[in-house]
């Protein structure tokens, strides 16, 4: 049996309540997050305590991001890597033709720069920070609970009164829950964050690129 | 099951194969949505600022112009290669990225977009000479059209002549003269351009010369006798045809046997001359306008089940023809639907995406469209009769609005507190999450930056 990673099981003590933390301060965020000023203010007090909590253990993060390029077998980062971009473009692909739009977009602008950083962000933070803290407790567990805090997050979004009726949320929750696992799926295997980037990064490039501006729960 | 363990370098080479596996299938997926989804139109919203109204000519409803979308004065909705028209001058809409138009068109001699010279008028009450001398080939990186309402000065040739070397694709444009033809003045003195774009006036006599318009993909032909015998030429490169006629009434069956390739046909007459249709076997886009005559839309028989664009306006019998129209996209109904006809034409067109409805008809309930997966964009014309249900419909991205008086402008007010996501961009979609989270990069930062400094200070003990 090999020995699990030190560095995880060093933090396994305070894993689960720091993960269970952090994820209640991003579902708040979104939550408060689309009301007018002055609670909008509000939501950045959980988005700080998320802050701290990461903060606390920035190896962690960094540790995630280092993740980015470290691989046992290059061959078999590239090979995850190509499936994460080719796990995008379906998403994408399926995305756009459902609503009726062409499957490639006919030109880019600026704001798919912002849409790409988001998404890129909430990888960090979801399959590398919370993902990458419960990994060493349960790695199923790990994929599961930060595929429901970023599902949540996401429908919290949407559950805001000005936001009221605008998406079925009940389905939009299961489709978000469903790309997540599969998400935290492809982050375990491939033991690097770079594919679930890739995927989500591709995902928001091809889906927002024609955007003009943001759409309205953005800003 | 090994997945709910640590992490182990063991497993991890048992799956050597995974991702070689995922890549097969998620290659055949890729491939497999392209195939369920082949070639989507796209729409795009196009605001246009400036004095006046504005159309869309390539799919214009009850030749309405619009003065006022929910958001942006003289917004409408338009597809690559559609003809957009404003007060007298034209746009040729080539470009996605130019989706905002500040028209200028003050000037008798010049017409800017977007503070670029766009258009020069040729007229008998303003010299071009003195422009033209110190005309500079920057001037003309965005000159796009000729409006030809006078015959050319002999002075002005050479000119035009240099213009042409730069920009040989200019549309042109020809105004109806009753006593001279601007058209033959042009072929005698300056005949330099390709246009892709051409709008003239074009009498029975005249029709074989459209011959020479060789590269023109699109013609807007203003037939100025009430009688029309001959047939078109063949335009080879003509994709588009709009025909306006206030007083014909009689055009040839025969009138576009020699271009069967016409794609989106606008018959902007007013009666419909369904014979017209018989050839066009490559046809997507149909807009008719009735005018005050009532149509038998049962005579248009099978050249609806596959046009993506149909727009008729005018009064019509035979409205459950439509239901045939089960791929269209972009639909204007007649005036005097009903709103049965309304509730069985949103069953059964499920990829609509554009509604263009005239409010005085007998729809009282727009309720039906909020089951329409695709629907972005809503046009209603003249009365809204289900406000009701408009507020409710979060998924429209464009809506237009009749704007008569102060209650309609009180309404559109609501609108926009109602429908929060009708912003009027390409897309907008679910996906994306706040912008607001690219905070928790610089706090992450901030927070290790002063737990660092806290536990290297005096007095604390490392933990």
């Amino acid at each position: 049996m090999p020995e699990p990673d030190p560095f995880i099981a060093a933090l396994n003590k305070t894993a689960v309540r720091d993960a269970l933390l952090c994820s209640t301060g991003l579902v708040l965020f979104g939550y408060f997050i689309g009301y007018p000023v002055p609670v909008k203010l509000a939501a950045f007090i959980p988005l700080a305590l998320a802050g701290y909590i990461i903060s606390r253990q920035p190896g962690l993060l960094i540790r995630a991001a280092g993740d980015l390029t470290k691989e046992s077998s290059t061959v078999q980062l590239l090979l995850y890597v190509l499936a994460g971009f080719l796990m995008g473009l379906a998403a994408a692909f399926y995305y756009r033709g459902s609503y009726s739009m062409p499957l490639l977009p006919g030109f880019f602008r600026g704001f798919v720069l912002i849409a790409v950083c988001i998404g890129i962000l909430e990888e960090l933070v979801f399959r590398g920070f919370i993902q990458g803290i419960l990994q060493g407790r349960h790695a199923g567990l790990a994929i599961g609970i930060a595929a429901l805090a970023h599902a949540c997050y996401k429908a919290a979004l949407f559950l805001s009164p000005a936001a009221e009726g605008s998406h079925p949320l009940y389905l939009f929750f299961t489709w978000s829950l469903g790309a997540f696992i599969l998400l935290g799926l492809l982050r375990y295997y491939s033991r690097s964050l770079l594919p679930p980037v890739i995927v989500h990064a591709v995902f928001d490039l091809l889906v927002y690129a024609e955007n003009a501006e943001a759409p309205w729960w953005v800003w | 099951m090994k997945l709910f363990s640590d992490t182990t370098p063991r497993k991890i080479r048992y799956y050597r194969w995974l991702p070689v596996v995922l890549i097969a299938l998620l290659t055949l997926a890729v491939l497999l949505i392209i195939r369920r989804y082949p070639g989507e139109k796209r729409f795009s919203v196009v605001h246009m600022y400036g004095k006046g109204g504005a159309i869309n000519f390539s799919k214009s409803y009850q030749l309405g112009f619009f003065h006022a979308g929910i958001k942006h004065k003289g917004a409408l909705l338009a597809e690559k290669g559609d003809i957009l028209g404003f007060n007298n001058s034209f746009y040729h809409f080539t470009d996605f990225l130019t989706d905002t138009l500040q028209m200028d068109d003050s000037g008798d001699s010049m017409v800017y977009v977007n503070g670029k010279l766009h258009s020069l008028v040729i007229n008998k009450d303003e010299d071009l000479l003195p422009w033209f001398r110190q005309m500079k080939t920057t001037d003309l990186d965005k000159l796009s059209a000729i409006y030809f309402a006078a015959p050319v000065p002999d002075s002005y040739i050479n000119f035009l002549k240099e213009i042409a070397r730069t920009r040989p694709n200019l549309s042109l444009v020809f105004e109806e003269n009753d006593s001279y033809s601007l058209v033959t003045d042009y072929f005698k003195k300056a005949d330099f351009f390709k246009p892709r774009f051409v709008s003239l006036p074009v009498t029975n006599a005249s029709l074989p010369e459209l011959a020479r318009w060789k590269n023109a993909e699109c013609l807007y032909i203003n037939l100025a006798d009430s009688i029309i015998s001959s047939p078109l030429p063949a335009i080879p490169s003509m994709k588009q045809c709009i025909l306006y006629s206030d007083y014909v009434v009689s055009v040839s069956p025969d009138f576009f046997n020699n271009n069967p390739q016409l794609e989106k046909l606008n018959l902007l007459l007013d009666r419909p001359f369904y014979s017209l249709l018989s050839p066009l076997d490559k046809l997507d886009e149909l807009i008719l306008n009735n005018g005050d005559n009532t149509a038998d839309l049962k005579e248009l028989g099978n050249k609806t089940e596959a046009l993506s664009v149909l727009i008729i306006s005018g009064k019509c019998t035979g409205i459950d023809q439509l239901l045939k129209a089960k791929k269209v996209k972009w639909l204007g109904l007649p005036e005097n639907t009903s709103q049965a006809e309304f509730d069985q034409l949103t069953a059964s067109s499920r990829k609509l995406q554009v509604v263009e409805l005239n409010g005085n008809s007998g729809i009282s309930s727009y309720a039906s469209l909020q089951d329409l997966p695709d629907l972005s964009a809503l046009v209603i014309t003249d009365t809204v009769t289900d406000k009701t249900s408009l507020a409710s419909m979060k998924q429209l991205r464009y809506l237009s609005l009749p704007m008569e008086n102060k209650a309609d402008s009180a309404f559109l007010q609501d609108m926009e507190k109602a429908l929060p996501g009708c912003i009027i961009v390409a897309n907008s979609g679910a996906c994306l999450g706040s912008g607001w989270l690219l905070l928790l990069l610089p706090l992450v930062i901030a927070f290790s930056l002063l737990i660092r400094k806290k536990i290297k200070s005096p007095g604390h003990a490392r933990t």
